[in-house]
């Protein structure tokens, strides 16, 4: 467990009742969900590209990225748009909640989480309000060589 | 490291890769034919990278340069020859400069051994020394101005003239010295301003001539070219040197014995002092006062900026139809001149991204040169049509390509000079590198006089290699069985060289070129040599397509890649080796069913009687893409699907539509490759 005295700025979605929480300097935007078209023989949680203002960006789906269940869109459904190697890529998550600035030490980087998805994605939990946030390892979610649904 | 603001750097780094390029460039020039032009430049360039690393503090560089300069300097007066080994002497200083110049760019020390390149460099100078004392030994003839001459001189200066001291050698065996420096003096006064001579014309006159002749003459520029060439016509006379006339150092640099340190600053003096150097003037005032650089990255965005505007003249187009007559005439008006001046600016943008070819075939008489070195082979490189201009993003990635079937050519195309010459060919190899326009594309041929591909050999390497089976083999074609070495994990060469030959590369090749929307074909004929000509699209951002519909999804096809157009019905298609093929005009053409292709939900109902098919051609091979719908043409702007999503079968990039969706760009290329290697893995699973 580390502890530092500086504090982070989080960007908190939600995927089912879990909340997840990232570092908001990892992160581009966040969108509503545009057209997005599919894009054929590519890996299974890429959900397609879509156009964010005349640049095609791929999208992917988070729920299938941290094999979780599938849902509809709903009118909550956003796209958060984070970086990989100077590209944007998106995610789609359930909704997206608010922006915190919590103290560094409220982040626990436990050995072992007792988490809905498996450990590789997850850098660490916060416990934010009584609320337990996920804190999402972006490079791992990204990974460009991540080939299968985990 | 160093002390400098990222701006220096950038334009340090810019200025020193432009200057690198030329020496190189120049170095090998200088084993063909070492004039003086040559000689100039590349001192020039040496000069300036000499200066600007010396103001950055990078010592070393700057001291090696200074030695370079040296021994350039001693080729331009004329007291050392130029040897191959020189060559490699000055190409691996280049390297070392290179190195140094990635010290400066990321700030980490190289393990440059400059110290073996001094000891090296210093060995021709004391070669050089020696035989330059020998011819020299003897003192070039002076003697003082008159008033009149001076203010001659002075005069000339002022409207920007040079004054050049031009010493002439005679031959010692001439029996008519006297007579040779009096047409010496008519000759080069048909070139320029002759102020006055060592010997005078009088004392000429008056056949008081010994070997050596010195002419004070006025010229508009540096060059020594005319005045050589005026010098050399006439029969037992050399052209010694041709330098600024320096007044002042005129009784003591008229002295040939000068210790190697004395020519070094009378060098630094020439080639700092502005009127001496002429030519990079007159080209940097050509520069800074109509052009300016602008990173490719900025034409990017204008052009994209240009995609919107082509977006919205659709959108334009498409409210149009909504509005009442009136209204919709004046609209289509201004829509069409909005269309009309988007591609006048789309044209504009492009021709400012187009840049020579040159760029990269600058870098190929060095690769030549080094793997002829490590292959033992004699190569002559041939280099054309290098004022040819492709768009930046092209050249970019073609350079590799190209390096590629070079080095191809040179290792397994050219063979060993001994075996050339008992065969009857010259013992030198040639190859020809071409670029030239053919309708609207660029074509870049690679061409070697060599022994042609062995399309048996080929047979059985692939045959051994498991890519094809002996029957399979058998049935190709000679232009199937040329095909064979683009497969990945093929190799000829009987033994696996440096260079090239590891059996990767040529596949690689191939797909490079594919994905530029290029092709690479190859002609070759046993005992006579081999071409592979490359053609590429003069431009990739923005192109006509074709636009189709398959289930619910939009494709766009290149309308570059389309021959044909039509409706085929059930009937016609055949089923051979597990696959659809159409009998048409006697030709049988494959086909895809995009839908299966790319897995694309059927859309309800029974399968129509009769179906669209895009008939697609790439380098000669043709097949055919089943759609559902046709939904017309038009121009689209490339934009690239980025590399998160890692490559997609058949794709090249996507497009945005008028409505703000998505469409995505087949590559006819890939799904041909695709076919054919589906096709082999059927055979080999069938027999």
């Amino acid at each position: 467990m580390t502890k530092t005295a500086s504090s982070i700025q989080l960007v908190i979605f939600r995927l089912g009742s879990e909340l997840y929480g990232v570092d908001v300097h990892r992160l581009r935007e966040v969108t509503p969900v545009l057209r997005i078209t599919p894009v054929p023989l590519t890996r299974a949680f890429i959900r397609g590209v879509m156009n964010l203002r005349g640049r095609v960006i791929t999208v992917i789906d988070l729920r299938r990225r941290l094999g979780l269940e599938e849902v509809p869109d709903t009118p909550e459904t956003r796209i958060v748009v984070a970086e990989v190697g100077g590209e944007p890529v998106g995610m789609i998550v359930d909704a997206v909640q608010e922006v915190v600035t919590i103290p560094q030490e409220a982040v626990l980087i436990p050995d072992h989480l007792a988490a809905p998805i498996s450990h590789d994605c997850i850098s660490g939990l916060a416990k934010i309000d009584n609320q337990l946030v996920i804190m999402l390892d972006l490079d791992a979610v990204l990974l460009r060589e991540a080939h299968k649904v985990v | 490291m160093f002390d400098v603001s990222p701006e220096e750097l950038k334009l340090f780094l810019e200025e020193t890769d432009e200057n690198l390029h030329t020496l190189e460039e120049g170095i090998m020039e200088l084993e063909k034919s070492p004039d003086a032009e040559t000689l100039n430049r590349v001192f020039r360039a040496a000069h300036t990278i000499k200066g600007s690393s010396a103001t950055l503090g990078h010592q070393r560089m700057s001291s090696l340069t200074h030695a370079m300069e040296n021994l350039l300097d001693r080729l331009r007066k004329g007291t050392l020859t130029v040897s191959a080994e020189m060559i490699d002497t000055l190409l691996a200083c280049l390297d070392a400069l290179r190195a140094f110049r990635d010290e400066i760019a990321s700030g980490e020390a190289s393990d440059v051994r400059d110290q073996e390149l001094f000891e090296r460099m210093r060995r021709f100078e004391n070669t050089g020394t020696a035989a330059g004392n020998q011819a020299d030994a003897g003192e070039w003839p002076d003697g003082p101005l008159s008033e009149l001459e001076r203010a001659q001189i002075s005069g000339a200066r002022a409207e920007g003239l040079l004054a050049l001291d031009v010493r002439v050698q005679i031959d010692p065996h001439c029996v008519m010295p006297s007579v040779r420096a009096f047409q010496l003096l008519l000759a080069l006064a048909d070139v320029g301003q002759v102020v006055c001579s060592w010997p005078s014309q009088a004392e000429i006159e008056a056949e008081q001539v010994q070997d050596r002749v010195r002419v004070l003459m006025l010229m508009p520029d540096a060059n020594p070219e005319p005045i050589r060439q005026a010098v050399e016509a006439i029969t037992d006379l050399k052209l010694a040197a041709c330098i600024p006339y320096n007044e002042t150092g005129s009784a003591s640099s008229a002295h040939a014995q000068e210790t190697p340190s004395q020519a070094d600053v009378r060098s630094e003096a020439q080639d700092s002092g502005k009127p001496q150097s002429p030519a990079p003037e007159r080209w940097q005032s050509g520069r800074s006062g109509r052009t300016v650089r602008v990173d490719v990255e900025v034409l990017d965005e204008l052009m994209n900026l240009v995609g919107e505007l082509v977006m919205d003249r659709t959108r334009l187009m498409q409210a149009i139809t909504q509005a009442d007559d009136r209204l919709a005439e004046t609209l289509t008006g201004i829509a069409a001149h909005l269309g009309r001046t988007t591609s006048n600016l789309q044209d504009v943008i492009q021709k400012a991204r187009m840049q020579p070819i040159a760029i990269q075939f600058k870098k190929f008489p060095r690769v030549v040169r080094d793997a002829a070195q490590k292959a033992g082979k004699e190569v002559n490189l041939i280099i054309r049509g290098e004022e040819t201009e492709l768009d930046r993003s092209v050249i970019e990635e073609i350079g590799d390509p190209i390096m590629h079937i070079l080095r191809n050519a040179v290792d397994h195309g050219l063979e060993p000079p001994e075996e050339r010459e008992r065969i009857g060919k010259p013992r030198t190899g040639t190859v020809i590198l071409e670029a030239a326009h053919e309708d609207g594309a660029i074509i870049i041929s690679i061409r070697d006089d060599g022994r042609g591909i062995d399309l048996e050999k080929v047979r059985a390497s692939a045959v051994k290699k498991g890519l094809i089976t002996a029957e399979e083999a058998e049935r190709l074609s000679d232009e199937e069985a040329i095909s064979l070495i683009w497969k990945p994990g093929f190799s000829t060469a009987d033994k696996v060289s440096e260079v090239s030959g590891r059996g990767v590369g040529l596949d690689v090749v191939h797909r490079s070129i594919e994905r530029l929307g290029g092709t690479v074909t190859v002609l070759t004929e046993r005992g006579k040599g081999t071409e592979f000509r490359i053609r590429l699209l003069l431009t990739l951002l923005i192109m006509r397509a074709l636009h189709v519909q398959v289930g619910d999804r939009h494709f766009c096809i290149p309308l570059s890649d389309v021959a044909e157009v039509d409706c085929i019905h059930r009937d016609a298609v055949q089923r051979a080796h597990s696959r659809s093929v159409l009998a048409r005009r006697g030709e049988i053409t494959p086909l895809i069913w995009l839908r299966d292709f790319f897995h694309i939900p059927a859309e309800s109902g029974p399968d129509a009687e009769s179906f669209y098919t895009v008939f697609a051609s790439r380098g000669g091979r043709r097949v055919g893409l089943v759609v559902d719908r046709l939904l017309g043409e038009g121009e689209v702007v490339i934009k690239p699907l980025g590399s998160y999503i890692g490559e997609v079968p058949g794709l090249c990039g996507a497009t945005l539509l008028g409505d703000g969706g998505v469409a995505l760009i087949l590559d006819v290329g890939a799904l041909l490759h695709q076919l054919s290697m589906r096709y082999s893995s059927k055979e080999c699973e069938d027999s």
